[in-house]
């Protein structure tokens, strides 16, 4: 089953909110899904409904030992990042730490590139999450250094917070749609439910369950599934 | 319909609204330094003969003609410029791209 790494060029663009609903809604489609924090600031939990202080188990215990959301089996990757041994380990062609019979969805910091870039080899996706803002877009200039973004074979991208109001929010979905064509896989547009949904410790479609956005993170799901070859095994309405 | 503004259109018990989502017509697009300079760097499009290629999706080729008129590079890249410009503009079918 592969693995999936959600990593952007810039911080605060949404990577973690959009690890957290992909592997949601892959675990929604019937897929074993496992959801591995690799940042520092420890807050994919916080998109599970879970509180600050709730501790995640780290990667690397007893399988299944992992706090379970929603069918999202959620594990802590940070320290075991910084362990060498690990890194040593993802430097070999072929061989990976991640069990074979699941999804893995990492979420890894946008500054974090040592672990992303020993993680992408094993990778079969990179989903690259961008703004309708100028440092987010300026930064499609260091997606993938030494190969253009629009020649990223394995990379997909999703605009996040666009915002229909807004003109440069407007012109950066055409730019985006004519420049990846695509590989530009999902837009998704922007909220408050969604931070109301954050701060209340509560899911979107509790929370919200009108949202715009929890159709548009189905959709990207559904995209993932079909550029990873994946089929759902579980038919829900779209 | 979205989901949200029917939900809205019911909160405002307005069935009789109609509802229509117009898209951005790419003739609109003001010519944002920004877009121009990111379609002028290799980093983001490679090479201007690795752009040429017809695998590569250049997408709305007048959309990004509009781009390579306003490219801001500085004057030492005129040579890379003036052949992007080139291609696009002839993508584009725009004989007044020849200026």
């Amino acid at each position: 089953m592969p693995l999936l790494i959600c990593h952007a060029p810039t911080g605060g663009v949404g990577t973690t909110f959009l690890a957290a609903h992909l592997a949601l809604g892959l675990a929604a489609r019937g897929h074993d899904v496992t959801a591995i924090d690799f940042c520092h600031a420890d807050a994919l939990k916080l998109f599970f409904g879970l509180p600050p202080a709730q501790e995640v188990p780290a990667m690397g215990g007893a399988p299944g030992a992992g706090v379970i959301v929603d069918g999202v089996e959620l594990l802590s990757g940070w320290s075991v990042a910084q362990n060498p041994n690990f890194l040593r380990v993802l430097s070999r062609p072929g061989e990976s730490p991640f069990a074979d019979d699941r999804i893995v969805v990492a979420d890894i910091s946008s500054a974090d590139l040592l672990i992303k870039n020993s993680l992408l080899p094993h990778a079969a996706l990179h989903l690259c999450t961008l703004m309708p803002r100028p440092a987010s877009l300026a930064a499609l200039t260091k997606v993938q250094p030494g190969t253009p973004a629009i020649e990223l074979d394995r990379t997909a991208f999703v605009l996040n917070q666009a915002d229909d109001t807004l003109k440069l929010s407007r012109h950066s979905q055409i730019f985006l749609r004519e420049l990846f064509g695509d590989n530009l896989i999902a837009t998704i547009r922007r909220d408050e439910a969604v931070n109301e949904a954050l701060a209340s410790f509560k899911s979107i479609a509790k929370h919200a369950p009108q949202s715009v956005v929890l159709p548009e993170l189905t959709a990207l799901a559904i995209a993932v599934e079909a550029r990873c070859g994946l089929s759902a095994t579980v038919e829900l309405p779209q | 319909m979205r989901r949200d503004v029917t939900a809205l259109l019911e909160k405002l018990g307005r069935g009789d609204f109609r509802y229509r989502q117009f898209a951005d017509p790419i003739a609109d697009l003001e010519p944002w330094p920004l877009f121009a300079a990111l379609l002028a760097d290799e980093r983001v499009v490679g090479r201007v003969e690795l752009a040429i290629e017809p695998s590569i999706p250049t997408g709305n080729a007048a959309f990004l003609a509009g781009y390579a008129e306003a490219d801001p590079r500085p004057a030492r890249d005129e040579p890379v410029r003036g052949s992007l410009h080139a291609f696009l503009t002839e993508l584009s079918g725009d004989p007044a791209g020849d200026r």
